[in-house]
């Protein structure tokens, strides 16, 4: 019964799709508001159908069904509750269904917010919106289906009648329950831990969140309205699905720190880049938008940084999901490729020609001509070719080279970490120059000496917290450098903070903190902004302590044995072997002691976990880790004797690690100061929609 | 990590002992010089040959151990830093000191044997390399592949800051080839060039 409640939802919801397309169009098209109406119902509707449509698939995954083949193939009797519901995601099919609830869960709030303020935008947004949903849902109906079942057919023998078929095949039985649960494989163990509750969503929010600007781009396109309408609707929607995709991404890294098992957080595999990739370009488009906003410019390079930005997501996606690349993600992989690549290249296509037609006519030119090389603009284009010339080459190292050289020299190449650090570290050095220095410029034009004396304070702080990391024992002159420019941004980010505190405070007279709070009501976008700048400069401190520092080690340790490294003495106290746990994973766990100066600092429990009736990867090794704001201590249980008496151990230190975590979440609170509108914005977009509704009346 | 060889062992070592002195060295009893203690090169022939020998002795030891000391002094730390630069053949992306599947255990086997065999990082890199082709390697090494990898990305760079650069000095050009008025900003904004921080502030914070 679930199965039939999930099919026929999905196919009432692509039929909804589907109808929401052509209404919407043709409503359009002829003016006829009745028609429009039905188009935005019909777009709305997908939402609770594919609501319920994974309702189902949880219920089943919930309460065993395991004639349904998904059901069967990401868990057994064995797997929690827990991971039950992140099964739902834990491969291709349901991660699909997943994938579209919120494509339509974002549609439906984006229509419903801006039906009435972006009026003549909307029906070709919701075109467009349903067009990708569309594609997806159809994706899950005839590709890729999780409500597949597993049937007997009489006519075939005991060893090969299991069928896994959509509806019920003539004369056809069901298996026996109790054969199909003692078979099922369980869910993926690289999927069984915390962090992979969360991760998944929130990389499919930021990716479906950033179909939510495009569509405006491209209704702005299709409509002839190409005001600053649509940047305005747009805008926050972007920040939105940017803060979505940076705390994927953030997870994501944490997930594979925890559950990889090689020491480190980010190891350029494809499929991470394959969202870095959108992330990067999404964060050109959120500094790029400002422009336009206030100056009337770069209307056309905006429209097409949207585009690639949700053709980025297309072809992650597709990448990730069609086995062109190899990765750990692999798990989701199909035969959905064919389809998906032509999804991405046609609406690739088609909106880059959509931008060109109306850039032909002249519609897209600029407002106003370039002030100065020294303006914020400027710095921003710059800014914008930096992230740019990121993505790009990150795209390459990932993509363009490998499948180049297969195709024209017929050599299977990998990019690896010397690749994309070689590459990117000057990148990365002049991105953040630029965030540095760009708060500090105005709009229009500044002069030279003006910008110098505003960087004299954050130049003036950099030098003195560089001089005391060198005294503080850094002597290497490439990390003192790093650390000096990113330091740099971060004291510019504080100190335009405490700058705007300080104006405030000269014009009303008000106390400093409330000065401050006032400053972040009146402009949450501008200050959020220095937080999250504050939290970019935090993760690059992490990033070059832990990359350029780290120290490492393997040893094999007898029972009572120790180990030196960096001032920790690290001794093997014994193994507990063969625990098994509530999933049935096997698991092998090392008892450590971590000393310093002789003195017991933490007890560790690395382990290795084995999962006996898993296919393919079937271990993990969790590491056991100390952690403080200096470093972590993180141990890995690479292997150990069979009687237990000796482990092979690799040890980690990784200083300041822990900073990238702690960036991340004041980047995130960052991002949510800027999300929330401004008490100014708040009343005039009252004032906006009231005056709109009594003209109406 | 590679050892040298104390000596090449073509060579003669340049305090052996003369062949002409008999074996071992030692001078024969039978012949002792008439000037003995006077520095006569007779004289000197019968000291050489005894910590002559002596040496000669410790060298041989020391080629003959020359395989036992190399074994030591390879360590897992040795062959992690190989393994790094390298990719696991079957596993997707992940280079090889970090996989855990059988395959690369055993293949991190092969780089210890190849390290103690004498082998350089490079030369086991190499030969990693000519038996699973390029995708071993963090960087390709046929030259043709590794300049398209590396420099592609920095020219495509270079390409996007010309547009940049060319962008600003049309935008630069149109602005002094037609003078704009001072065109107020959608929300009424003036240049300013020269006025207060207070007023760039209250400027940006107006939305």
């Amino acid at each position: 019964m679930l199965a039939e409640i999930g099919i026929v939802t999905l196919g009432l919801a692509f039929l909804a799709a589907i109808y929401a397309i052509i209404a919407s169009v043709y409503g359009a098209r002829i003016r006829s508001e009745r028609i429009i109406l039905t188009g935005r119902n019909a777009s709305l509707i997908t939402f609770p159908l594919l609501l319920l449509s994974c309702t189902a698939l949880m219920a089943a995954l919930l309460t065993h069904q395991y004639q349904i083949a998904y059901v069967w193939q990401v868990s057994d009797p064995s797997t929690p509750t827990f991971y039950r519901f992140t099964a739902l995601w834990g491969s291709q099919q349901g991660s699909l269904l997943f994938w579209c609830l919120l494509m339509s869960l974002f549609t439906f709030f984006a229509t419903l917010i801006n039906w009435r303020r972006n009026r003549p935008l909307m029906p070709y947004f919701i075109a467009y919106c349903m067009a990708t949903l569309a594609f997806f849902v159809g994706l899950v109906l005839f590709v890729e289906n999780p409500f597949v079942r597993y049937w007997l057919t009489p006519d075939l023998t005991a060893n090969s009648s299991v069928l896994a078929y959509l509806f019920i095949p003539p004369n056809a039985q069901a298996p026996e329950a109790l054969g199909l649960a003692q078979t099922a494989r369980g869910l993926n163990p690289l999927l069984r831990h915390f962090g992979m509750i969360i991760h998944p969503p929130m990389l499919y929010l930021g990716f479906v969140g950033f179909v939510i600007p495009f569509a405006f781009a491209m209704s702005a396109l299709a409509s002839g309205d190409l005001s600053t309408n649509w940047i305005k609707a747009a805008r926050r929607w972007s920040l939105i699905a940017w803060l979505f995709l940076s705390l994927g991404l953030l997870l994501g890294g944490r997930w594979a720190y925890d559950v990889l098992g090689w020491g480190g957080y980010w190891g350029w595999d494809p499929v991470e880049n394959a969202a870095f990739i959108p992330w990067l370009m999404g964060t050109a488009f959120l500094h790029s938008v400002m422009i336009q906003e206030k100056r009337g410019m770069l209307k056309v390079w905006n429209m097409f940084l949207v585009i690639f930005t949700f053709s980025a997501v297309i072809f992650g996606t597709f990448a990730t999901r069609s086995g062109l690349v190899e990765s750990v993600h692999s798990f989701a992989q199909s035969g959905i490729g064919i389809p998906m690549f032509l999804f991405w290249g046609s609406i690739t296509i088609i909106s880059v020609a959509l931008v060109l037609w109306r850039w032909n006519t002249g519609r897209l030119s600029d407002e106003r001509g370039f002030a100065g090389m020294i303006s914020r603009e400027s710095l921003f284009v710059l800014n914008n070719v930096v992230f740019v010339a990121l993505a790009l080459a990150i795209f390459w190292g990932s993509f363009g080279a490998p499948i180049l050289s297969e195709l024209v020299m017929n050599t299977d190449i990998t990019l690896g970490k010397s690749y994309f650090n070689g590459v990117t570290a000057p990148l990365f050095v002049a991105l953040y120059i630029l965030m540095g220095i760009a708060p500090l410029s105005a709009w229009g034009a500044t002069s030279a000496r003006r910008l110098g004396k505003s960087m004299l304070v954050p130049i003036a702080l950099t030098l003195i917290t560089l001089v005391i990391t060198f005294v503080s024992g850094t002597r290497d002159g490439g990390a003192l450098f790093g650390y000096g420019v990113v330091i740099f941004a971060g004291y510019v980010a504080i100190y335009e903070t405490y700058r705007g505190a300080v104006a405030r405070r000269k014009n009303t007279g008000e106390a400093f903190p409330l000065a401050m709070i006032a400053i972040f009501g009146k402009n949450r976008r501008r200050y959020g902004g220095f937080i999250v700048h504050l939290g970019i400069t935090v993760i690059g401190i992490g990033v070059i302590g832990s990359t350029l520092f780290q120290v490492e080690t393997q040893r094999t340790l007898a029972v009572g044995e120790t180990l030196e490294l960096s001032g920790y003495t690290l001794r093997f106290d014994g193994l507990d072997m063969n625990q098994i746990a509530e999933d049935s994973r096997v698991m092998d766990i090392a008892n450590l002691t971590l000393l310093r100066n002789g003195a017991e600092i933490a007890r560790l429990r690395p382990r290795h976990d084995f999962f006996p009736q898993a296919t393919g990867m079937n271990q993990m090794n969790i590491a056991g880790s100390h952690s403080t704001i200096e470093n972590d201590f993180y141990v890995l249980l690479a292997s150990s004797a069979n009687d237990g008496s000796t482990v092979t151990l690799k040890v980690y230190i990784n200083p300041l690690i822990n900073l990238v975590w702690w960036g991340g979440i004041i980047l995130i609170l960052g991002t949510l100061i800027s999300v929330a509108p401004s008490e100014s914005v708040r009343v005039k977009e009252r004032e906006s929609v009231g005056s709109r509704m009594g003209a109406a009346a | 990590m590679k050892i040298q060889p104390l000596a090449p062992k073509s060579q003669p070592h340049p305090l052996a002992p003369s062949p002409k002195i008999g074996e071992g060295g030692q001078t024969p009893p039978s012949c002792p010089s008439p000037n003995s203690g006077r520095g006569f090169r007779g004289e000197v022939r019968k000291r050489t040959p005894r910590w002559a020998s002596l040496l000669a002795i410790v060298w041989v030891c020391l080629i003959a151990a020359y395989p036992t000391l190399a074994q030591i002094a390879v360590t897992a730390d040795d062959v992690n830093r190989v393994a790094k630069q390298l990719y696991c053949p079957v596993c997707p992306n992940e280079t090889l000191d970090a996989c855990q599947t059988q395959a690369c255990v055993q293949w991190r086997e092969e780089i210890h044997t190849q390290l103690t065999e004498g082998q350089t990082a490079q030369q086991v890199i190499d030969s990693f390399a000519r038996r699973y082709g390029e995708r071993v390697l963090a960087t390709p090494q046929d030259p043709a592949l590794r300049a398209l990898s590396v420099y592609t990305p920095f020219i495509l760079a270079g390409i996007a800051l010309v547009i940049a650069v060319l962008t600003f000095t049309r935008w630069q050009r149109a602005n002094t080839s037609e003078p704009h008025p001072p065109t107020p900003s959608p929300k009424g904004e003036t240049d300013t060039r020269n006025d207060s921080y207070r007023s760039i502030l209250e400027r940006d914070l107006r939305e």
